[in-house]
């Protein structure tokens, strides 16, 4: 709790560092400054490395085929002066919070009975895996019809399996010296669920919260575009409808925006909470 | 009360290549406040026969009973101090030691602060409270592990190698202290090792086993008065009347090869 200051100053050093670090100090040694500098442009150089390839090529190449990023961005603007950015947003927004919260809980209810009972789940899970997104989507609208719920339904379906196999491995790295320990005091099973078995499950829910979120962003693209205005009007609904005006513009301007979305909720959600849970180990 | 009464332990693991003995009728009693030693080289069924005494694992023949009860009817209310900690990392000190004090009901015990807090001092940690297992020394996190089976005020205390892993000086310093704790209260304890010093230094009586499968070879009375001393001429005599017992049945065991 004394290192959260510290937490906080590094995680935004990354955003705001002073492009010039004071000279004298730099050159006394290798300062602090110094060495969050270097770390700041190791971290930007792939997007850097990105932009110049995609100019590069736009340079090359007409608008409507390949844009360049300064008309990709205005062509956002523009999105957002009609009034449509924000409403498309929020639409997927919210199936993709609400999608990614069931998964997760969802998942991991389904992560404890593969551990369990891995000959039962394993296959079902498989089966699920198996069958395409493009056919659940699908699905989701013979059963549900032109509605939101089909594209929670959708991205749920995707999404989930991979919470349930991380919480499945996790559950087979629990300490079994631990386990031991709370069998010679006693411990009822919600002790040893809350104190032992959930935090060594913290990094496999994390990494699979990360991917997760990932993939229910993605699924929601395909899941809107099926179920069409009546799905919300979402993200992935206006880029099918940029598609069907032949307006390539709009199509690059939203998914440039879908991948800024999703960077966004990994920064805005997963970043914290991993800082918080992983709080101890800095301590 | 918690005398222990052992009478014809037995135990056989099934295992892949047929039916292991690893405890092969043992017989011995422990008087309510004794402080034994179970001696004998690894793999000698040792711990198995403390986990019999805890109830953690069943007897195939013969009977254990504490306090004249059979622990298959009623499980001894004990304290276990393992060969590593065993502290959950993510915890602080004093979070890992409340898990213990709730373990069982999952709520606060009424007096939960007092008895943390005496705990820590019987073991010299008080102000370490707040700290996470990676923060403190090895030695100290041995420490926490026995305030963790003291903090549930039982009656038996069962060890298993608890300073098998750290180094002499380490070692030597928290059998003294385990020493000096266990002579405010005298509780029983049952000390398993491997280490004939260790022991001699702590017992009042050894039993000495066997090696695999498990019979006693001998069990030795020590009567020196606590805190002893290492290399004095009493524990020097001790000291080789028990490796004396030890060779023999090391011999004998040749022999019956």
């Amino acid at each position: 709790m004394i290192k959260q200051p510290t937490l906080a100053a590094t995680s935004s050093s990354t955003a705001a560092l002073p492009p010039n670090p004071a000279p004298a100090a730099a050159r006394m040694k290798p300062s602090i400054w110094g060495v969050r500098l270097k770390r700041t442009v190791i971290s930007i150089l792939p997007y850097l490395v990105l932009v110049a390839l995609w100019q590069l090529i736009a340079a090359t190449q007409p608008a409507y085929v390949f844009p360049p990023l300064g008309e990709i961005l205005k062509t956002i603007g523009l999105l957002h002066e009609e009034g449509l950015l924000i409403p498309a947003t929020l639409a997927t927004s919210q199936s993709v919070a609400i999608g990614a919260v069931i998964s997760l809980i969802f998942g991991t209810l389904v992560g404890f009975a593969l551990a369990r009972l891995e000959s039962f789940t394993g296959p079902i899970l498989n089966f699920v895996q198996t069958v395409p997104y493009v056919v659940w989507a699908l699905m989701a609208l013979i059963w549900f019809g032109l509605t939101p719920f089909s594209v929670v339904f959708t991205i749920v379906v995707a999404a989930f399996p991979i919470v349930s196999f991380n919480v499945a491995a996790g559950l087979k790295n629990v300490d079994n010296l631990l386990l031991g320990m709370s069998q010679s005091v006693r411990a009822n099973r919600v002790m040893v669920l809350r104190h032992i078995v959930f935090p060594s499950l913290t990094p496999y829910l994390l990494s699979a919260s990360r991917t997760m979120l990932g993939m229910c962003w993605k699924i929601s693209v395909l899941a809107e575009l099926f179920a069409g205005g009546a799905g919300g009007g979402g993200v992935g609904y206006k880029l099918f409808v940029g598609w069907e005006f032949s307006r390539p513009q709009e199509v690059f301007a939203w998914t440039l925006w879908l991948v800024l979305l999703m960077m966004l909720s990994e920064w805005l959600v997963i970043k914290p909470i991993e800082a918080i849970a992983t709080r101890w180990k800095k301590a | 009360m918690s005398s222990i009464e052992i009478s014809q332990l037995t135990k056989i693991f099934d295992t892949a290549t047929g039916p292991l003995m690893v405890v092969d009728d043992v017989s011995f009693n422990v008087k309510d406040g004794e402080f034994v030693c179970l001696l004998g080289p690894s793999g000698s069924g040792k711990s198995v026969t403390l986990n019999c005494i805890a109830g953690l694992l069943s007897e195939t023949k013969g009977e254990v009973k504490v306090g004249g009860v059979p622990v298959t009817q009623k499980k001894p209310h004990y304290g276990y101090v393992f060969q590593q900690p065993r502290l959950m990392p993510w915890r602080t000190v004093q979070e890992n030691l409340r898990f213990a004090l709730r373990a069982e009901s999952g709520r606060a015990v009424p007096d939960e602060d007092e008895r943390l807090r005496k705990v820590l001092e019987l073991v010299n940690l008080s102000g370490y409270e707040d700290f996470y297992p990676h923060q403190i020394s090895g030695g100290m996190q041995h420490r926490v592990g026995i305030a963790r089976a003291y903090i549930r005020n039982p009656d038996l205390l069962l060890m298993d190698e608890p300073f098998g892993a750290l180094d002499e000086i380490t070692a030597r310093r928290l059998r003294s202290e385990l020493v000096a704790a266990w002579m405010k209260d005298r509780r029983t304890v049952v000390f398993v090792t491997h280490d004939i010093v260790e022991a001699c230094y702590l017992a009042d009586r050894i039993v000495v086993y066997t090696p695999k499968p498990t019979r006693i070879a001998q069990i030795i009375e020590i009567n020196l008065p606590h805190p002893r001393a290492y290399g004095s001429p009493e524990m020097h005599a001790i000291e080789t009347e028990v490796l004396s017992a030890f060779e023999r049945s090391i011999s004998q065991f040749a022999e019956a090869d």
